[in-house]
């Protein structure tokens, strides 16, 4: 039950004194994910950044320039969904209830997909 | 079954490999803050710079941790300080794309 680390520990959240300790391997786990998430955030802006900065050949630049936006504006989002999800599948683990369900994955794919589409018509010759 | 150990050494190489995400992202900005002369952006990549060392030390803290005990539950701080120095660096990633795009697109 302790999450505290000696002397260094904060009281832990209202959410994580109800309920009961869920398996620590299935919150290492939902760490894991929490922390691929946010690199998957990190990889998007940074991505955003070189086209921008970097893909200087490409054109129409106002078409490059809003892909780079649309990237480094999900990434943002990513990350503070990255967290709200982290915590909603702890208190239904803390709860035995079932995770909750999660579009995000979906909502990337399909952001990933458009992105590619864009990024193909800035190569196609004209 | 009892799990070897190794979870903890996944879980403190997750934190040891996203340090290094943030540690490119830093480097990413403060070369447009520099190369642009923004300053806003060069501060955020500086930040990002602390940040990046700040999850290296927390994935080693974690890793003594967990080997202390395999339940040790990750405190729910340090992953809301990441998802919001995650979520500020991608702002300041956004001023850069206004900024350099501004003029000219």
């Amino acid at each position: 039950m302790a999450s505290g680390k000696g002397r260094f520990a904060l009281p832990p959240p209202k959410w994580r004194q109800s309920g009961q300790e869920p398996d620590y391997r299935f919150s290492l786990a939902n760490e894991r994910t929490f922390l691929a998430w946010i690199r998957s955030a990190l990889a998007m802006m940074a991505g955003g950044v070189v086209l921008v900065q970097f893909a200087t050949q490409l054109s129409p630049r106002w078409l490059v320039a809003w892909t780079g936006l649309a990237l480094t504006g999900l990434a943002g989002l990513m990350a503070v969904l990255a967290y709200r999800h982290w915590r909603a599948n702890e208190i239904a683990m803390r709860h035995a209830r079932p995770l909750p369900p999660s579009v995000a994955s979906a909502v990337v794919s399909a952001w990933v997909a458009l992105v590619a589409v864009v990024m193909a018509a800035t190569l196609w010759p004209h | 079954m009892r799990d070897p150990g190794l979870q903890s050494e996944r879980t403190a190489l997750a934190w040891r490999r996203t340090a290094l995400g943030v540690l490119a992202n830093a480097l990413l900005l403060i070369r447009a803050g520099l190369v642009g002369d923004h300053t806003l952006p060069l501060a955020s990549g500086l930040v990002m710079l602390g940040a990046a060392g700040a999850t290296q030390c927390f994935s080693v803290w974690r890793r003594r941790a967990l080997s202390r005990a395999e339940s040790a539950a990750a405190p729910a701080a340090a992953l809301a300080v990441l998802a919001a120095v995650t979520a500020g660096c991608a702002a300041a990633a956004l001023l850069v794309i206004v900024l350099d795009a501004g003029p000219g697109g």
